[in-house]
């Protein structure tokens, strides 16, 4: 049978990861892969209706996601839990894809872990202009839905906020910015938020340059063709010109979501946060290594 | 079950109820549930129970905690670490 075929551990894994800050589209790009034959995406180890409705599928990685960030032994136990062979087995077994692709911000923390113990699996790393995260993940008032960003310290938090802010990476014991941390508002935690995160790609690609791909989020709105050609080369998505035409017009179908964002452009922020911004861009594009 | 558990199935299921104000779950907690069999047990019933449980145990836990818990049993081995240290 095929699903044989398909879950044996002798075969190549199709089992691949999209690692970015989150607000790079992820829940576009999950539905714009899903349409594409033989591929099921995830969105953070959901399946997604059209509906958007959700089905979990993987198991959940979000408390972990902290844990895995201070210690990597924690990324592996992890993966060896989480994303394991048996695990990701039945999943495309139940889904009866040829490709699976978990989009989600946890594959940052997890990245090394699930290189090394998955020898057959890519990641794409998207990385999106820091300014423009910043504004984006940065919630001032009301509740964020997608809540990826520290919010504004003294914003009251749903539930769903907390549980989320629960795993999400803020610096360790040991780092300099630990002390800082308390004085810092959203602007300054996203800021690091990004700089980490994407520390943490770009030393995957660094390590593993053959199954790393990185591309810029900005590169999805202004060279579609360039975004998606290197997604499916990127996972062995058979591709054709109507495959990226299809996906060419997903986006203009799907991405018209207006901006909202509670935070103004940096020539507005102090010069303190425009300081640290800068050093955050330099910082990433000095490992940055197409 | 012991003791522990049976008062940690107790206090999760009344975290849980409160939460959603219902009287009672569509299946019982057992020395078994976690967040991937409760469904009533996810992401915006997380805080209640987390935070119940410590209260009720009198657990001196950060939000780095929060891992352990996901599951009857891995708030038991919590407890039992905690106590034993």
């Amino acid at each position: 049978m095929m699903t044989h075929q398909l879950i044996s551990k002798n075969q190549p894994s199709r089992f691949n990861v999209v690692a970015s800050t989150g607000r790079t589209a992820t829940t576009f790009i999950t539905h714009a892969l899903t349409s594409l034959p033989g591929v099921t995406a995830l969105h953070e180890g959901h399946a997604l209706s059209k509906a958007e409705t959700k089905t979990a599928l993987l198991p959940l990685i979000n408390l972990e996601n902290s844990q895995c960030y201070k210690s990597p032994s924690k990324a592996f136990s992890i993966v060896e839990k989480k994303r394991s062979h048996d695990v990701i087995a039945s999943v495309i077994e139940k889904s009866n894809a040829n490709t699976l692709i978990d989009i989600a911000y946890y594959n940052a923390t997890i990245i090394h872990a699930l290189l090394e113990t998955n020898q057959d699996l890519h990641v794409v790393g998207i990385i999106r202009n820091c300014e423009n995260f910043v504004r984006s993940a940065s919630r001032i008032t009301g509740e964020d839905i997608m809540a990826v960003g520290w919010p504004a310290p003294d914003k009251p938090l749903t539930s769903r906020e907390k549980f989320i802010a629960m795993g999400r990476i803020k610096p360790r014991k040991c780092q300099p910015e630990f002390s800082e941390w308390a004085e810092w508002g959203s602007i300054e935690r996203n800021i690091w938020l990004w700089r980490e995160t994407n520390n943490l790609i770009l030393k995957a690609k660094n390590e593993f340059p053959n199954r790393v791909s990185l591309i810029s989020f900005e590169t999805l709105k202004l060279d579609p063709k360039k975004f998606w050609n290197l997604v499916l080369s990127a996972f062995g998505i058979p591709k054709s010109d109507t495959t990226i035409l299809e996906l060419e017009e997903f986006i203009g179908d799907r991405n018209r979501k207006a901006s909202g964002y509670q935070v103004p452009s940096a020539i507005h922020w102090t010069e303190k946060q425009r300081d640290m911004l800068k050093s955050a861009e330099t910082h990433i594009q000095s490992l940055w290594r197409d | 079950m012991n003791n522990l558990e049976s008062e940690i199935c107790k206090v999760v299921e009344m975290a849980l109820c409160e939460n959603l104000s219902v009287k009672n779950l569509a299946s019982s907690i057992t020395r078994e549930a976690s967040m991937a069999n409760i469904s009533e047990w996810d992401s915006l019933s997380f805080v209640a129970v987390f935070l119940s449980v410590s209260e009720h145990f009198k657990l001196d836990v950060e939000e780095d905690d929060a891992i352990h818990f996901q599951s009857v049993q891995d708030i038991c081995n919590l407890i039992e670490e905690i106590r034993e240290s």
